[in-house]
């Protein structure tokens, strides 16, 4: 399979979930596990541009698949746009599941460039947060919403200039 | 003249269920130590777990603190957080 | 600590309360020092840490609530292949009852991580195995075979008050009882407060509203598992690396379970997800440390979400019982309220505090406060944001709202009415020195929230909240780096993001700029020894440490630039970060960069150092919360349109962080109010143990929730500060269910308010 872009091999026994195949073989341990049950999104990764739970998900099904985790978004120099506003809005407190709401929230704004409050909510209502009332998750996807079509118009701009 | 309040716990293993008590002293070990001659082992007791209100504070780990302006110490419950 | 030290911190505490926002950095909304890593997925949690040769553990759990093991058989595990080591109470320190402290009691915390002789609770664990792989390590647990004889569950405070029930623990005799109890009792203690004569004067009232209240066990719900990774060497030394509220409670705690002396073990503070006072006491740590004693090879144990469920940390449901007596004008006369909590299945609510933070908002002559700590065969309950008062608030709350409605009275008018001030005597003893619940009140009735219409079937409901918050031992050490940087060492997990506050509160003093402080948390070995990340005290406590290390540390800079200048140490002061010679203008001041590079020359390496225990001067906390609500009479859900939740928060440092505590305080505290509720079958298992039943708010059940930050400056913290993580957990409970009461018309009593419990009502 490919994970952020580079081609990975790894052997995992078959009730391993992709999950436990990214943590404990690959050491790629920013995605969370929250649940095992598909309950609190900690977990999300995108698997052939599709967000998923990757607790719900085998090992093997992942077989050839192009996973996306959190550690392919955004890098300490430039990070993205929902990376930046998790923290000028102070969308985190304890950060457990911040990576899951990175991941699941890019997943939405590579759909859909404008969503309202409420589509922002119940997108992510599959993601638990019990530190922060969620208030400053969503404003900081809203901004980071705006930004990205701001970035989005001027590299439209510059191509048509 | 001190009043000491103290817990219902303590009283009923100590004071024969007497929660409110007299002392002299300037510090709050003083007083204490003098408690515990009439009452033995309730120094002891005292300091596990307890902490006592001074006026406007609470105060935990209590050892030697002032008592002036202090007329009634009272303990209570030690605070733990979430 | 020197005098001089103190002084500077007095003036300093006066100038900042005088001038107000006279701060650089101090108030402003900075990007936290361990966000990146936080945002790009490198932070490392407990459950992320992987160490070579490591083995993998898992615990065998009770299924029922209340048996006696009669036997245990680890010999089909032991002989699955890969499976290393299986342990069980007897491999622990063997203890005895009296073996307690202050906080603890170890005899209990050694049953509860391995049960002994008897499991008290489903999900009890029992053994503990490690092997090769987490799948061989389950299968292990899987095959451990045990034999029980089992008791009748003992699942809620009536059936434990029963004379006739199973005693659960034989070694409790009630006390704090008048008559000493000849027999084991359910019933662990009593306790009580009183004020005056409460009892003579609710019969002078004019007013007495009589009425009991329930709320049921729920749980601090935080998304992270406890997790833990344990090695132990042959020198008979070990290290664990955990997540935890408290490096220092977790090496004290290990120690006494594994019979180890406290400074062989080291403790490195994980980045922790979530604790909310859950994560104050230990499960895991001694499991692992006698796991890896006995292969000799690092051992790691994480929990999933139904052992959580099951066997951690949840907080006491309870009954209580509400008298308040007033006046015709509304004047609180005398208020009297019984509580019971439950304690899990070792001795131990929090009733105490919710007797003692019932009435404390109000200026109340008369009061009695009763309460008991009753043992029921559920998880031992553990601390959860502001322990105790969220259920006694609830109550009184709830009978200030009807009294109210009674007298035709604005909710907040009442309470400002009655509202505790400068001077008032609290319940539990303390004369308060300036507080805000009066400012909360007026910034409540100002703002606009308060007076939108409703239309019919939403309601709105108001309620105050208080807590002691508290001080405690911290430490803290500044270094200065060689490149005139400096790094802030403390020894508190940052839970909620006490590292930007740390390295704000250190620029601040010192008079540079944050990019120039690194915070860190460090561990046991690293620092001394400090308390608990609970009890709203880190930012306070801990921030006062770091200010006092900060004022140590100028003050080793000054007498370096004089030894430098050749001049009398009392010439030189310190100036937005610059060292100045006040008599010689010829002198150019030095800034910490320049400094840093004359501190070898000067004699050595530089750094400041502050190791406290604030006793005094906590300031207490107090919030308003407004909620309204809608009503759909149809399904009986209850959707939260609007929430505004005040707090008087002394002065807050970082304002985003300290706006993020009030509205997590406010979500949990809706979810409590709501919907989350332990469900256990007659025979006394847990039902509900995952995310899906056990429903936590997600984001589309709540508002935006909007924060109103009263600054009343607290004269104990050289800023002003005043603890805010506990206080806004205690109003949502009533303010929740006074606005549902509102909506409907009927009086909601008993929580969660979900739709049968509506529909019922509303029929
Ligand atoms: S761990 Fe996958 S959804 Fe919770
Ligand atoms: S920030 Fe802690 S769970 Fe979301």
């Amino acid at each position: 399979m490919s994970v952020n872009g580079d081609p990975v091999e790894i052997l995992c026994e078959t009730q391993q979930t992709l999950l436990d195949c990214l943590r404990d073989e690959l050491y790629l341990t920013g995605t969370k596990e929250g649940c095992s049950t598909g309950d609190c999104g900690a977990c999300s990764v995108t698997l052939n541009g599709r967000l998923v739970c990757s607790c719900l998900v085998l090992g093997v099904e992942a077989n050839g698949c192009d996973i996306q985790t959190i550690e392919g978004i955004g890098s300490e120099e430039s990070l993205h746009p929902l990376q930046k506003t998790f923290l000028e809005e102070a969308a985190l407190q304890c950060g457990v599941c911040t990576p899951g709401f990175i991941v699941a929230a890019k997943a939405l704004l590579d759909e859909k460039t404008d969503p309202s409050e409420e589509e922002i909510r119940y997108w992510l209502a599959g993601n638990l947060c019990r530190c922060t009332g969620y208030d400053k998750i969503i404003k900081a996807v809203i901004k980071a919403a705006k930004i990205m079509r701001e970035e989005n118009e001027q590299r439209t701009n510059r191509r048509a200039r | 003249m001190i009043k000491i309040v103290i817990p219902s716990q303590i009283a009923c293993n100590y004071t024969d269920g007497v929660h409110e008590l007299n002392a002299k002293g300037d510090k709050l070990d003083q007083i204490i130590s003098s408690l515990d001659e009439q009452y033995p082992g309730i120094k002891n007791a005292l300091s596990e777990g307890f902490a006592c209100a001074l006026e406007n504070e609470i105060i935990h780990d209590w050892f030697d603190e002032e008592l002036n302006n202090v007329r009634t110490v009272r303990f209570i419950p030690a605070i733990e957080g979430g | 600590m020197s005098s001089v030290r103190t002084e500077e911190l007095d003036r300093l505490n006066q100038e900042t309360i005088e001038e107000g926002n006279r701060f650089k950095v101090i108030g402003t909304r900075p990007i936290r020092p361990d966000g990146i890593d936080k945002v790009t997925g490198k932070a490392n949690f407990g459950a992320d840490i992987v160490l070579n040769g490591m083995l993998y553990g898992a615990i065998h759990r009770s299924p029922h609530a209340h048996a006696l093991i009669k036997k245990i058989d680890i010999s089909k595990a032991l002989k699955l292949e890969g499976v290393k080591s299986i342990i069980t109470h007897s491999d622990l320190a063997s203890l005895k009852p009296t073996d307690k402290n202050s906080n603890v009691n170890f005899f209990d915390l050694a049953r509860n991580v391995l049960a002994k002789d008897k499991v008290l609770y489903d999900g009890h664990a029992i053994v503990a195995v490690a092997a090769i792989s987490q799948s061989i390590a389950n299968k292990a647990a899987e095959l451990i075979e045990v034999e029980y004889k089992v008791l009748k569950p003992v699942m809620d405070i009536k059936t434990a008050e029963k004379k006739s029930s199973p005693i659960i623990d034989k070694n409790i005799f009630t006390e704090g009882l008048s008559e000493p109890n000849k027999k084991p009792s359910n019933t662990a203690k009593k306790v009580e407060f009183l004020l005056g004569d409460p009892e003579k004067t609710l019969n002078e009232a004019d007013i007495v509203l009589d009425r009991k209240y329930s709320t049921q066990t729920v749980h601090q719900g935080y998304i992270e598992p406890h997790a833990c990774a344990a090695s132990y060497t042959k020198d008979n030394q070990a290290t664990i690396w955990c997540s935890s509220q408290g490096a220092f409670m977790v090496r004290a705690y290990t120690a006494k379970l594994c019979g180890l002396e406290t400074s062989k073990i080291k403790v490195i503070p994980a980045e922790i997800g979530g604790g909310f006072g859950g994560k104050t006491t230990i499960y895991l740590e001694p499991l692992a440390v006698k796991l890896s004693q006995k292969t000799g090879r690092p051992v790691k144990l994480v929990m999933n979400r139904t052992e959580v469920m099951r066997a951690t940390g949840p907080t006491s449901g309870g009954t209580a019982h509400v008298k308040l007596g007033t006046d015709k004008k509304g004047n609180f006369i005398a208020g009297l309220i019984e509580l019971k909590y439950e304690a899990g299945a070792f001795a131990g609510s929090p009733v105490g505090l919710g007797c003692m933070t019932a009435f404390a908002p109000y200026n109340l002559k008369h009061v009695k406060c009763t309460g008991w700590d009753i043992l029921v065969n559920r998880p031992k309950a553990a601390a959860y944001r502001a322990p105790g008062a969220p259920v006694a608030a609830f109550a009184v709350e709830s009978a200030i709202d009807e009294v109210a409605s009674i007298l035709q009275m604005d909710p907040i008018e009442l309470r400002l009415k009655n509202c505790a001030t400068e001077g008032t005597t609290a319940p539990y003893g303390v004369t308060f020195d300036k507080i805000g619940h009066k400012e909360c009140l007026e910034a409540g009735f100002k703002s606009s929230h308060y007076h939108k219409k409703l239309k019919p079937y939403q309601g709105r409901g108001i309620a105050s909240g208080f807590w002691f918050n508290i001080g405690g031992n911290s430490s803290a050490e500044i270094m200065i780096n060689e490149d005139g940087n400096v790094t802030v060492a403390t020894g508190n997990p940052d839970i909620g993001g006490s590292r930007a506050s740390m390295a704000m509160m250190a620029a601040e003093t010192l008079g540079i700029g944050m990019e120039n402080v690194k915070p860190i948390v460090a561990d046991t070995e690293s620092i001394p020894y400090s308390d608990l990340t609970g009890g709203s005290r880190v930012t306070f406590a801990t921030g006062k440490a770091v200010v006092e290390a900060a004022m140590d540390l100028i003050a080793e800079m000054c007498r370096r630039a004089a030894k430098f200048w050749k001049v009398d140490p009392k010439q030189v002061e310190w100036t937005n970060g610059n060292a100045i010679c006040i008599e010689r203008k010829d002198i150019e001041p030095m800034s910490m960069k320049q400094i840093a590079k004359i501190a070898f020359k000067t004699g050595g390496a530089i750094s400041g150092k502050a190791n406290i225990n604030v006793k005094k001067g906590a300031g207490p906390g107090f919030g308003v919360h407004i909620c309204d609500v809608e009503v759909d009479p149809e399904t009986g859900r209850v959707t939260v349109l609007r929430y505004t939740a005040i707090q008087d928060v002394g002065k807050a440092i970082h304002p985003s962080y300290v706006e993020g505590q009030l509205q997590g305080g406010a979500a949990q505290g809706i979810g409590w109010a709501l919907n989350e509720e332990y469900v256990y079958n007659k025979e006394g298992n847990l039902m509900n143990t995952g995310f899906l039943d056990y429903r936590i708010p997600v984001a589309s059940d709540l508002p935006m929730i909007e924060t109103i930050l009263v600054e009343v400056p607290n004269s104990g913290h050289p800023f002003g500060v005043r603890g805010v993580g506990e206080t806004p957990i205690v109003p949502p409970l009533a303010a929740v269910a006074n606005a549902v009461s509102n909506a409907i018309g009927k009086r909601m009593t008993n929580l969660p308010l979900n739709p049968i419990k509506i529909l019922s009502e509303i029929g």
